[in-house]
């Protein structure tokens, strides 16, 4: 119960460390780890699979024999498979089935490459790496099916989605979440909303596209939280998973669309940018407290 | 989550308007909330830095002591969630100042999170968040006596706890990495753990500003 009081510390100075610097994140073990067990997804046989699954209920039984197994990837093909990044097209890419829906909050990691696939059973359409941007990729799953989540992309086009194979022997190569946030933008109220487990944390007036670059409209996710390293605008950044409908390039990128601070605060509740949401600085701090994948709803 | 901080801000305030009229002259502007830098879940023994002392945590604790990342913001609180153990709200400082928070956990303890209120002086740069500086795995054996039950059970959690045992010791080191079931399903199998806070990756990316 001592827990629960204030505490006096009494410790000695001289052991304070007073570094400011971020360690290295817990999870870059694992992801070395991951890399070095292999990269190729194998594929499993259904016979396999239903000794897997011996032990399970009838239930059981009859959902691993429903499994799809993936087909299978050789490594070349496998090297060759364009990698699922905001910088990447991936043209076959399915669409997004619900494009305004709420999910149930998965979101998914993948703990080294995965082969990304148009359906269970289906050809592969790209390889999502275990890494975005310098950190953790983490996407939302919008779709599940036995052995299968279907989850959004990071690529254009807008509302790329594929499948992944998550049956127990890839479940290793995978960290699997839950995040309770979701933000929602109502480009023409011009207004965005935070909510955690359903309640609203916040909502702000906030700066859309122009009408000439408009923000894209469906749902997305936090793709990253960058600082950068001589901020002018904001000193955070986060790129979303979708990309310009009407710019293919921004400032040498890859036109992706972001939520951002801005300097001046006059912009707020005008649609006067090239698609980024840019938004108060009392947004910004919590929004950079939600985690990545959590899905981003822009509705018009 | 708002309205467990909501008390917090109030108390924080109660002490910053005390600090102001007891104190120099330090002008300071509103409190506002910040969250930890790294990820969690993070354990004492398997967070990356280790010193032998954290503040007046006792040996028989993992002790963890987090920091501000400049010299012009103090804590007004800091609210950490452990399991086992819940959340602790924490009012006061050092040493040897402000900038420095000590918290006590039971050995092998995970921090599934942590959130400050700070203020930052008036016309410095607020911050946009606190380090966990260092951590102080326990290095003693507590005599705690068990609370008398059955058979001990251990009920799956998401979040793996150390096993029930007569003392407790820094020998229960509990595995971090979330589990996910392997039984196929439409739907998630069971509840998976909440997804971290996300660490910001120092690199840029020109987005459609």
């Amino acid at each position: 119960m001592r827990g629960w009081f204030p505490r006096i510390s009494r410790g000695r100075p001289g052991r304070v460390d007073d570094r400011t610097s971020a360690v290295r994140p817990f999870w870059v073990g694992h992801v070395r780890q991951a890399v070095a067990a292999g990269v190729v997804t194998v594929a499993v046989g259904a016979g396999v699979l239903a000794t897997m699954f011996s032990g399970s209920s009838g239930s059981s039984e009859n959902a691993a024999s429903r499994i799809v197994p993936p087909v299978r990837v050789p490594a070349a093909e496998f090297a060759k498979l364009r990698r699922a990044t905001t910088y990447t097209s991936i043209p076959a890419a399915p669409r997004d089935p619900a494009p305004f829906a709420v999910t149930g909050g998965l979101v998914v990691r993948p703990l080294t490459p995965l082969v990304v696939y148009a359906g269970p059973g289906k050809p592969p359409v790209a390889v999502l790496p275990a890494t975005e941007l310098g950190g953790p990729t983490w996407v939302p799953v919008v779709q599940s099916s036995p052995g299968w989540e279907r989850v959004l992309l990071p690529s254009r086009p807008n509302r790329a989605t594929g499948w992944i194979y998550t049956a127990a022997a890839d479940r290793s190569r995978l960290d699997t979440r839950r995040s309770t946030y979701l933000v929602r933008i109502k480009v023409g109220a011009r207004k965005l909303s935070v909510y955690h487990g359903g309640r609203p944390l916040g909502t702000w007036t906030v700066t859309v596209g122009a009408p000439r670059t408009p923000t894209p409209t469906g749902r997305t996710f936090l793709l990253a939280l960058l600082a950068p390293p001589h901020p002018t605008y904001s000193p955070l950044i986060l790129p979303l998973g979708f990309h310009s409908d009407t710019l293919t390039t921004y400032g040498g990128g890859p036109g992706t669309v972001g939520v951002h601070g801005w300097p001046n605060p006059s912009v707020f509740g005008r649609a006067v940018s090239h698609g980024c949401v840019r938004v108060p600085a009392a947004a910004l701090r919590v929004l950079s407290l939600i985690p990545l994948g959590s899905l981003v709803l822009i509705t018009s | 989550m708002m309205a467990r901080f909501g008390g917090v801000v109030v108390a924080g305030g109660v002490l910053a308007l005390s600090v102001a009229t007891l104190g120099e002259a330090t002008a300071y502007g509103p409190d506002y909330q910040v969250p930890l830098h790294q990820p969690t879940p993070i354990t004492a023994a398997g967070f990356g830095e280790h010193s032998a002392q954290c503040g007046s945590i006792p040996d028989t604790e993992d002790g963890w002591h987090f920091v501000l990342p400049d010299d012009f913001t103090v804590f007004v609180s800091l609210t950490v969630t452990f399991s086992p153990g819940g959340a602790q709200t924490i009012t006061s400082f050092g040493p040897p100042t402000d900038k420095h928070a000590f918290a006590g956990s039971a050995p092998g303890a995970v921090l599934e999170s942590a959130s400050a209120i700070v203020k930052t002086e008036t016309g410095q740069t607020q911050v946009l968040w606190f380090n966990l500086s260092h951590t102080c795995p326990a290095t003693a054996t507590a005599t705690a006596t068990p609370t008398p039950s059955g058979t001990p059970t251990t009920t799956p959690t998401e979040t793996p706890t150390p096993t029930p045992s007569g003392t407790l010791t820094t020998t229960a080191t509990p595995t971090v990495t979330p589990t996910t079931p392997a039984s196929p399903s439409p739907s998630p199998p069971a509840p998976a753990a909440p997804a971290p806070a996300p660490t910001p990756v120092t690199t840029t990316l020109p987005v459609t500003g």
